[in-house]
C-alpha cells in the first residue's frame, strides 16, 4: 500500500508563478510583472477615492465607549446645525450624538433594552429629538428630549432628560419614523402590525392610518418626496404611498426590480431623496439593486447592482448630488458604493477601511446621514461599532 | 505565492529521530488544494492535544486558488469560486490515524487561534478575517459565534484552571470567555505597553501557563509592525476580580542591543515554553549581532535573569528566521517550531533536566 511519504515524493505539485532565484539578480520580467500585479491587488478593494475615518462611540481616550454587543448603528439623523444624531441596537438602545465642531461622539445615556432602533431617530426644526424602539415581542419606546446643544460641551452635563411619550400601538414598538418638515408632523409605521401612524410633532396627538400590509410584511424604512407624499415598501417588491391631504394610504402599481424569478424574496431595504430633482433612490433585499422612483410619472427605473451581493442597506444623497449607499448582507463584508446620475455611473468604492481613529476595516452597516458639508456619516452595525465618516473627493 | 497548496500533519519521533507526514488535511477534510477555492493552506495556533487520545485542529486560509498566485480574503468574499470555504474543525486518532471531521464551521472565515477547555468538551478560538470569538461544543457538534472582538487578531487564547479563556482586543485589554455564564467579558485588565506609546496594537503573540497553573506568561505580537515593544507579561487571573497583569520588561535586550526603544528591527519573540527544570524558555529575534536570527533565551522567573543560550541554527549554519510556537515532550525535550524560511523546520533542545513523570497531554499544551 503507499504511503502519504511515498505519494508526497510522486506527486506533482503546481508550479510556482516564477522561479526562486538569488534575491543579488535582477528579477525577471515575469516575475516583476507579479509583483506589480500583487501589490494593485492588496489595496485595491478597499475605498480608494476620498477618505474614510471613524470615530469611537465616546470621547476617545477619555471615557469608554458604547460597550460591545450595545453599539450597533442603526439610525442617523442630521439636526439643524450639523450635527449627527443616532441609536443603537442591542443588548441595549443608546442614544449619542457627534458635532463636528469638537469631533467627538457623546453617549447621551441608554433609552431602552434588549431593542432596536432602526431608521427612528428624527430631529425637528425646534430641536427636538424622538427616538422609537421596538422588541422582539411587546411594546417598545417612543421618547424625545429637546436639544439644547450643551450635550458635546465637556463641562456641561450630558444627559438629556427624555420623555415617554404614549406609543401609538400600545404593545408594539416603532419600526421607522420621519420627519415633515413642512407639515410639521413625524410619519411612523409600528413595528409588529406594521400600523402607519401620523403624529403631530408640537400636540403629539396620533392618528392610526392603516396597515401598510395585509401579510405584515413590510420594510422598515420611509421617505418623504418633495411632493410632500410618503412612500414605503412591502411584500414582494411593492410599494404604497401615504397622501397626507386625503390622509389614505394608497397600494402603487409598481415593483421595484430584483433578478428574475426572485420578486417574492425582495423588498424595499433603503430610500433616500435627492431634493434637487425630487428623484427618489431606493435599493432591494433580495439581490441588492439600485433603483429610482420618479414620483411624478410614477416610474421605477432600475440602475443595476453595485457588487455581487444583496441588500442595499442604508443609502443617502450627497451633497454632490450622488447616492451613496451600503451593499451587502449581515455577515459578508460591506462596500460603499456611489451612483451619479449626471453620467448614469453606478460603481463600487471599495470596503471602508479607516486608519484614524483606529485602523479598522467597515463590514456591517445599517445607516447613513449626509452632513453640513457633505460629509456622509456612516452608521457601523457590529458587536463592536464606531461612527464612520466618508470625506468624498472634491471635484 | 504558489496556489493550490494543502496543509499537511507531520509527526517527530524522538526515540528514531524521524520525521513523518501522516496525514493531508485539506484533502481528508474533503477540500483538495486543486477545488478552485482558496485553499486549507494552514493550520495556525489551532492543534491542540487532548486526554481523549486525539489531535483538534482547525484550519486556516490565505493559500491562493490553484493557478492564482495571490489571495486576500476580502478581494475574495463573494466569489463563489475562489472564496474560502471556511473553516473545519477535525479530530485526528493518534492511535490509528482516523480522521473525524466536524465539519465547515463559517464560511470565509480561517481559525487563527484555539483552546481545548478540556473539562468542558469544548474549543474556543478567534476567526480570521472578521476577528470572530467562536466556541465548538464538542458533545453537541455545535459551533457558536459570539461576535467580532477587535480588528486584528490575537495569536493566542489561553486558558485559566477553571477554563475561562482570555484573549485581547486591539488596545491589549482581556477578553475573556466565562464558562460558567457562556458569553464575552471585556476587562479592563491590559497588557503592559511602552510609556510613549497610547497602547493601539498592543496584541498577544504567545502564551505558556506556569508549571503551578496559578500564573500565564505571554509575549506581545510585533513582527507585523516593528516599532511596537516586545515585553513579556505575567497574568494572574485570579488575583482580583480581573485578574492581575504584571510587566516584566522587554522579553530580552541585554546591554549590548542599545536603549530599550522601538526601532524598525525585528523584534520578534516565539516559542514560550516551560521546561522540566522550572524555567522559562523562548525564542527571541536578535539582529544586534552576528549572526542575525532567532535566539534561544532562558528565564528564571523568580528573578527574572534571562540567560542566552545561543543561536537556533541548523547543522548548515542556516539560522531560523522566526519560531512561532514550543512545545515540550514526555521525556522533557523542548521543540520549537520554525516558518517564513524554507525549508520550515522543528528545532529540538534538550535542558538536561526530566519530569520525574509522565505528562498528561493537558501539561503538554492546552492551545494552539
Amino acid at each position: 500500500m503507499m504511503t502519504l511519504e511515498d505519494e508526497l515524493s510522486n506527486k506533482k505539485w503546481p508550479k510556482p508563478p516564477f522561479e526562486v532565484r538569488p534575491p543579488s539578480t535582477e528579477p525577471p520580467d515575469r516575475e516583476r510583472m507579479l509583483s506589480e500585479a500583487v501589490s494593485q491587488y492588496e489595496g485595491s478593494v478597499y475605498v480608494r477615492e476620498g477618505r474614510v475615518v471613524l470615530r469611537h462611540l465616546g470621547w476617545k481616550g477619555v471615557v469608554k465607549p458604547i460597550p460591545p454587543g450595545e453599539s450597533a448603528i442603526t439610525s442617523l439623523a442630521r439636526d439643524p446645525r450639523g450635527r449627527i444624531l443616532g441609536a443603537t441596537s442591542g443588548s441595549r438602545t443608546h442614544a449619542f450624538v457627534y458635532d463636528p465642531e469638537v469631533d467627538r461622539v457623546v453617549d447621551m445615556g441608554v433609552v431602552d433594552e434588549d431593542s432596536t432602533a432602526k431608521n427612528s431617530v428624527v430631529v425637528t426644526d425646534k430641536n427636538v429629538v424622538y427616538i422609537g424602539t421596538r422588541r422582539d415581542s411587546g411594546p417598545g419606546k417612543l421618547l424625545s428630549f429637546k436639544t439644547d446643544y450643551r450635550e458635546t460641551l465637556s463641562w456641561e452635563s450630558s444627559r438629556p432628560k427624555f420623555k415617554a411619550m404614549d406609543l401609538p400601538r400600545p404593545n408594539e414598538g416603532i419600526a421607522c419614523l420621519s420627519y415633515d418638515r413642512s407639515r410639521r408632523c413625524i410619519y411612523g409605521i409600528t413595528s409588529q402590525s406594521g400600523t402607519f401612524f401620523v403624529m403631530d410633532a408640537e400636540g403629539h396627538s396620533c392618528k392610526l392610518i392603516g396597515q401598510v400590509d395585509e401579510l405584515g410584511n413590510f420594510s422598515d424604512c420611509l421617505i418623504i418626496g418633495c411632493n410632500g407624499r410618503v412612500y414605503g415598501g412591502k411584500r414582494w417588491g411593492k410599494m404604497y404611498e401615504f397622501n397626507p391631504e386625503t390622509g389614505g394610504l394608497i397600494q402603487l402599481h409598481l415593483e421595484i426590480p430584483s433578478l428574475a424569478g426572485r420578486q417574492l424574496y425582495n423588498k424595499v431595504d433603503s430610500m433616500a431623496v435627492d431634493e434637487s430633482t425630487g428623484r427618489i433612490y431606493g435599493g432591494g433585499t433580495a439581490d441588492g439593486v439600485l433603483f429610482c422612483l420618479d414620483p411624478t410619472s410614477l416610474r421605477i427605473t432600475s440602475l443595476g447592482k453595485p457588487t455581487a451581493q444583496a441588500r442595499v442597506r442604508t443609502i443617502s444623497v450627497g451633497k454632490d448630488h450622488m447616492v451613496y449607499g451600503i451593499s451587502g448582507r449581515r455577515g459578508g463584508v460591506a462596500h460603499l458604493f456611489r451612483y451619479d446620475p449626471s453620467i448614469s455611473e453606478l460603481q463600487d468604492l471599495g470596503v471602508p477601511l479607516a486608519y484614524s481613529d483606529q485602523y479598522w476595516h467597515g463590514y456591517e452597516f445599517d445607516s447613513m446621514a449626509t452632513g453640513k458639508d457633505g460629509e456622509i456619516y456612516m452608521g457601523e452595525s457590529d458587536r463592536i461599532s464606531h461612527l464612520f465618516i466618508y470625506y468624498p473627493p472634491i471635484r | 505565492m504558489t496556489g493550490g497548496l494543502g496543509v499537511y500533519l507531520v509527526s517527530y519521533d524522538p526515540v528514531a529521530d524521524q520525521v513523518r507526514y501522516v496525514l493531508d488535511v485539506a484533502k481528508a477534510l474533503g477540500e483538495s488544494p486543486d477545488n478552485g477555492h482558496a485553499t486549507h493552506s494552514k493550520i495556525h495556533y489551532c492543534l491542540v492535544p487532548s486526554d481523549d487520545g486525539g489531535l483538534y485542529g482547525a484550519t486556516h486560509c490565505t493559500g491562493a486558488p490553484v493557478g492564482d498566485f495571490v489571495w486576500r480574503p476580502w478581494n475574495s468574499w463573494d466569489d463563489p469560486i475562489r472564496m474560502f470555504t471556511g473553516f473545519h474543525i477535525f479530530r485526528y486518532d493518534l492511535a490509528t490515524g482516523g480522521v473525524e471531521d466536524f465539519g465547515s464551521m463559517a464560511p470565509n472565515e480561517g481559525s487563527r487561534a484555539m483552546a481545548l477547555c478540556e473539562n468542558h468538551r469544548k474549543l474556543v478560538g478567534i476567526t480570521y478575517p472578521r476577528d470572530h470569538f467562536y466556541t465548538f461544543d464538542l458533545k453537541g457538534n455545535e459551533y457558536r459565534d459570539l461576535g467580532r472582538i477587535g480588528e486584528i487578531n490575537s495569536q493566542s487564547v489561553f486558558l485559566d484552571r477553571d477554563e475561562n479563556a482570555y484573549t485581547v482586543d486591539d488596545y491589549g485589554c482581556l477578553v475573556k470567555y466565562d464558562q460558567a455564564s457562556d458569553r464575552l467579558m471585556h476587562l479592563d485588565a491590559r497588557l503592559p505597553y511602552a510609556e510613549y506609546r497610547e497602547g493601539s496594537y498592543n496584541l498577544l503573540y504567545d502564551s505558556v501557563p506556569s508549571p503551578d497553573g496559578e500564573s500565564i506568561y505571554g509575549v506581545h505580537w510585533n513582527v507585523d509592525i516593528r516599532l511596537l515593544d516586545n515585553r513579556l507579561f505575567r497574568y494572574d487571573p485570579f488575583d482580583g476580580p480581573e485578574g492581575n497583569i504584571h510587566d516584566l520588561g522587554w522579553a530580552y535586550r541585554p546591554e549590548e542591543a542599545g536603549p530599550a526603544s522601538a526601532d524598525f528591527q525585528n523584534h520578534h519573540t516565539g516559542g514560550l515554553v516551560f521546561g522540566p527544570d522550572g524555567y522559562l524558555y523562548f525564542a527571541t529575534y536578535v539582529h544586534w549581532k552576528e549572526p542575525k536570527g532567532m535566539y534561544l533565551i532562558r528565564m528564571n522567573t523568580e528573578t527574572l535573569e534571562r540567560k542566552e543560550l545561543g543561536p537556533i541554527m541548523k547543522s548548515d549554519r542556516v539560522m531560523a528566521e522566526y519560531v512561532a510556537k514550543a512545545t515540550i515532550d514526555f521525556q522533557g525535550g523542548l521543540y520549537f517550531a520554525t516558518c517564513a524560511s524554507r525549508p520550515t523546520g522543528i528545532f529540538a533542545y534538550r535542558p538536561g533536566a526530566r519530569h520525574g513523570r509522565e505528562l498528561s497531554f493537558a501539561e503538554v499544551r492546552r492551545w494552539g
